[in-house]
């Protein structure tokens, strides 16, 4: 127990007053001669028992009292809700500084009851146990901005405009460093991090590097920091279920127009319950373009997957965008999804080399269209046409020819190429026969080229299939990049990411990291006498193809994105053509919805979606929660879903209740007694009689 | 014969003596309970018969009688030789027993009369003696001891002192001699209260003492075991005394209202003890009134003339209740 006013406690040395005065009045005693000492000494005799007790009950019970009274004007606090454990260590140590870490991600919109979300909920508690504590400091640190946002009083962060929910992936490990470095810059002394989480392990990313590095910053600050995480109500279980678009294609035929979308619906469960496996139907509302439709399907073993499900538009109809919703269940915001389509772009390649052979078969693999509606163009240039090429509308170039000189103020190949990257454009490097001097020494994108090598093994070593341009199928099945044999390569020297490796650690294909479009750098060529690049095609197509679909992405008038991975101030400037609810503009990059951006002559689309990390419930537990803040004060609270006040309360109307009964009491017990008048009545009596008596 | 309304220069200062008292006593007789042997004639009832008034009853005439007692009306109807008996009138051996221990200085009781009687009466204040402002029971017991006295003196009878305490302090044997009142009162003036009670050996040794059948009046506050009463008052009625007993109390004794934490001093000599009375006064309350109880059982038992007094009572009240009711009780024998 704490509180409020803990200097109070000072004063509870005078709990002894009563004592003292006793002891005092004993002292200060009249003397007397007596007579009668033989009853005296008999009383004496008598008052061992009950009197003797009653005599150390009255002084018990006037310390008590005043014990009660100080503990009253000490304030008291106690927690209403969250079970014994938080009694003695809530305000063990009273923190006048509370930043709180709120987790805004989708799963946090968890009903938890009577329509309100966890979301909600946790931020009430906390901001009602801030208000009842007291503290001097407040900073707010939530999952979608980065930097704390200070907050003079507890009452006012349920009014921050900060504080709605979103449709982004938190990144506690950030917001906790986030925390860290407030914590540091403003030199706190006591501090209480109050984490409004539901755990979600997609948000907490256990396995991320940063834990290690805050885990010593946070034990270094020793009993400073005392970490406060606000458990979901057990309660709040139940079904939920999310629907996805997976794809949104444009169909094309002779009368008609229309889109095909495929997506999914799944049902999953909160809490330990095990998702049905009967089936079930779920109606699912379509709106598109405005208009609504509706359809049901039959979930088997808690999934639907719709595939091409056709949607005709009326019309010719290039550009347009929609959404698709089931019901509302244990959380609403997995239960929308929004989609935007539009004329698919042209892709268009351009080789820049001056060896046929390796050209023709760069030529093949992307010249192939993956869609029978879109038509891929490939156009050969030898590197002194490059001044000819039509940027705006290229797609992906294969440079295999020396590299432009990394003076973009010089060099006007070297500056197209760096625009047109920026534009989203995706480029990759192919290493010619011989490395020109300037390859080796200007550095590109940060890289330069060495020299050809043989590496000890022909084959690939490793790669990275789980994303990126050598990344496994849809299905699951990885790329047979491990069927190719290198046999010269030329490792790439700078700042890249490393895609695939060669059996020496050179590395066979790089990715420079640019704010926007692709940079890569293709160790080896399609020659023969290189690789088996061209004998064992599908690894090449498929990384040419894909590295066309993502240059085409930023020529095509719509656009997908996730919630909090695209640029928040470009975000700014977009019109909301479909969303939930209208946000703000600052928000609109976390938000899942439809936007337009982009000049009116011209307009492109872009559907934002929530993360698909958000769909999965799996939460971190006590322990996994207590590990990563190893070191560190850590209380969990399990709220309770009935609960909307705060965690403590202040309970000074028990302590006046309880002084009330004291003095109650003490009063009983000073009462004198009835039976002494009684007596008093028989002495008389015996003397008016006694005479008679004798006679 | 002592004259009460002698100026208190001739007299000392007897204080004890109340003309008023004596004046309104004066024509009440102070009886004995029981047949007394006195010596000269009296107005008790004597064992042996007499010549007065009173028929007694009848006896076979024996040779030798006085033939002027012969009752010749009943010698007429039965042809046989009656004596008439008449009761005899005698005269009384009263012995005064004054209980002068250290206990008998106690009292709270203003005196009348007093300056400081109105500041310091019952009140909620700490009432405690006050040597010349308040009564104590000694001095109580002197007002009736002398005004008893005087009643018995004046009506022919022989009248003792006995001051007592760890033993006998003084003793005056019974005289009916006037000069005798006034030494008596001299003595009784003379009193003070000190020492331990010892009054149960005193009342023995004094039930051995007296020869004859006396009205033996003890004045006391009786603070010693009361188990050990019965036995010296049977010991005394035993030897056919008449046994009146005053038992003195000061309504502190009995009321103990008392506040705040106080230090209490043997009057006895004893040890001193402190205590905060309002937390054994009701064991106090007990135990005096188990006490008392134990007491009024053993005066009936003995068969005593008892008379618990507490000392804010009114002497002639008193005095006036115990010889009414001793004329109302005469005879029993």
């Amino acid at each position: 127990m704490n509180f409020l006013q803990p200097w109070m406690i000072l004063a509870l040395p005078l709990a002894v007053l009563p004592i003292i005065i006793h002891l005092i009045n004993q002292r200060r005693y009249q003397s007397t001669p007596w007579a009668a000492m033989q009853f005296l000494l008999a009383a004496s005799r008598m008052n061992r028992g009950y009197a003797k007790i009653r005599q150390w009950l009255i002084l018990a019970l006037r310390a008590l009292a005043i014990v009660a009274l100080v503990f009253a004007i000490g304030r008291p606090l106690l927690n209403s809700s969250m079970g014994g454990a938080m009694l003695g260590t809530l305000f063990g140590t009273r923190s006048t500084n509370a930043i709180i870490l709120l987790d805004r991600s989708p799963s946090m919109q968890k009903s938890v009851g009577d329509g309100v979300t966890w979301l909600d909920r946790s931020l009430q508690q906390v901001s009602a146990t801030l208000q009842t504590t007291g503290v001097s400091k407040i900073a707010l640190i939530e999952s979608n901005h980065a930097g704390a946002i200070e907050v003079d009083d507890a009452k006012l962060l349920l009014t921050q405009a900060e504080i709605g929910p979103s449709d982004k992936t938190a990144d506690l490990p950030g917001m906790v460093e986030e925390a860290v470095r407030y914590i540091e810059d403003n030199q706190l002394a006591q501090v209480d991090l109050w984490v409004c989480s539901d755990g979600n392990r997609s948000d907490w990313n256990p396995t991320d590097g940063r834990w290690k590095t805050m885990q010593q910053t946070l034990a270094e600050m020793g009993h400073r920091v005392r970490v406060r995480y606000l458990h979901p109500p057990k309660e709040a279980t139940g079904n939920n279920r999310f629907i996805t678009v997976d794809e949104v294609k444009v169909d094309r035929g002779k009368d008609e127009s229309g889109i095909s979308l495929s997506f999914t619906v799944t049902e999953q469960q909160f809490g330990e319950k095990e998702v049905p496996t009967e089936a079930m139907t779920v109606p699912v509302a379509i709106n598109l373009l405005g208009t609504r439709s509706s359809m049901e399907v039959t979930l088997q073993g808690g999934v639907a997957q719709i595939v091409d499900y056709h949607l005709p538009i009326a019309g010719k109809v290039t550009q347009g965008y929609g959404s698709i919703s089931i019901p509302a269940d244990g959380n609403d915001s997995d239960n929308i999804d929004y989609f935007a389509f539009g004329q698919p772009p042209a892709k268009a390649t351009v080789i820049i080399s001056t060896d046929e052979d390796a050209a023709r078969v760069m030529e093949l693999a992307a010249g192939v269209s993956a869609n029978p509606f879109v038509e891929n163009t490939v156009e050969q240039i030898t590197p002194q046409q490059i001044g000819a090429i039509r940027w705006d509308e290229t797609s992906l170039v294969l440079w295999h020819a020396p590299l432009p000189s990394g003076d973009l103020e010089s060099d006007s190949d070297a500056a197209a190429l760096d625009a047109f990257v920026q534009r989203g454009g995706t480029v990759i490097f192919f290493p010619t026969a011989t490395i020109a001097e300037q390859d080796v020494a200007d550095s590109l994108f940060g890289c330069v080229w060495t020299q050809w090598s043989v590496p000890p093994e022909p084959d690939v070593a490793s790669w990275r299939g789980d994303s990126d341009l050598l990344a496994a199928t849809l299905s699951g099945s990885s790329l047979p990049i491990g069927q190719l044999k290198i046999y010269r390569n030329v490792p790439v020297n700078g700042d890249a990411t490393t895609l695939a490796r060669l059996s020496d650690d050179a590395p066979l294909l790089s990715r420079v990291a640019t704010p926007s479009g692709g940079v890569y750098f293709c160790g080896t060529t399609t020659r023969a006498e290189d690789s088996t690049l061209a004998a064992n095609g599908i690894v090449l197509y498929v990384m040419l193809q894909r590295a066309l679909a993502d240059g085409a992405e930023s020529l095509g008038s719509t656009n997908a994105a996730v919630a909090g991975q695209v640029d928040r101030q470009r975000a700014e400037t977009w019109v909301t053509k479909l969303s939930a609810d209208e946000r703000l503009s600052t928000e609109k990059s976390f938000d899942a919805g439809v936007y337009q951006y982009g000049d009116e002559e011209s307009p492109r689309l872009i559907a934002v979606s929530r993360s698909a990390a958000e769909t999965k419930t799996e939460a971190l537990d006590d322990d996994e929660l207590r590990a990563l803040f190893a070191g560190v004060p850590f209380e969990s609270y399990q709220s309770e879903s009935a609960n909307t006040s705060s965690l403590v309360e202040e309970v000074w109307h028990i302590f006046w209740i309880g002084m009330l009964l004291a003095m109650f009491g003490e009063a009983l017990l000073c009462l004198p007694r009835v039976e002494a008048k009684t007596q008093r009545m028989a002495f008389t009596g015996s003397s008016a009689t006694s005479t008679e008596k004798a006679a | 014969m002592f004259n009460p309304s002698s100026s208190p220069s001739e007299q000392g200062t007897r204080d004890f003596l109340d003309p008023k008292v004596l004046a309104a006593l004066g024509g009440m007789p102070l009886l004995a309970r029981r047949p007394m042997r006195g010596n000269v004639s009296g107005i008790h009832t004597s064992p042996t018969r007499g010549s007065s008034v009173e028929f007694a009853e009848y006896r076979k005439y024996v040779p030798g009688d006085d033939l002027r007692r012969l009752d010749w009306r009943a010698h007429g109807r039965s042809d046989r030789y009656y004596v008439k008996e008449y009761e005899a009138d005698t005269n009384l051996r009263c012995c005064i027993v004054v209980d002068t221990s250290g206990s008998m200085d106690y009292g709270t009781v203003p005196k009348k009369g007093s300056k400081k009687s109105n500041d310091s009466g019952p009140s909620t204040k700490l009432r405690v003696p006050r040597p010349g402002v308040t009564l104590s029971k000694l001095e109580y017991a002197k007002q009736i001891a002398a005004t008893i006295a005087y009643i018995a003196a004046q009506q022919g009878d022989a009248v003792g002192l006995s001051c007592v305490a760890d033993g006998i302090v003084q003793h005056l044997p019974p005289r009916r001699n006037p000069a005798h009142l006034s030494v008596m009162f001299d003595t009784l003036n003379e009193a003070k209260p000190q020492g331990e009670t010892d009054l149960v050996s005193v009342l023995h040794q004094l039930a051995e003492t007296t020869a004859q059948a006396a009205l033996v009046i003890v004045i006391s506050d009786f603070f010693v075991d009361s188990s050990e009463l019965l036995g010296c008052f049977e010991h005394l009625r035993f030897r056919r005394h008449d046994l009146s007993l005053f038992h003195l109390l000061d309504p502190m004794e009995l009321d103990f209202a008392f506040s705040g934490p106080t230090r209490f001093l043997d009057m006895e000599g004893g040890t001193a003890m402190l205590a905060e009375p309002s937390e054994i006064a009701h064991q106090y309350r007990q135990a005096m009134n188990e006490y008392l109880t134990d007491l009024d059982r053993i005066v009936t038992r003995s068969g005593s003339d008892y008379h618990r007094v507490t000392i804010d009572q009114s002497v002639q009240n008193v005095l006036t209740n115990f010889v009414t009711r001793r004329a109302t009780s005469r005879g029993v024998r």
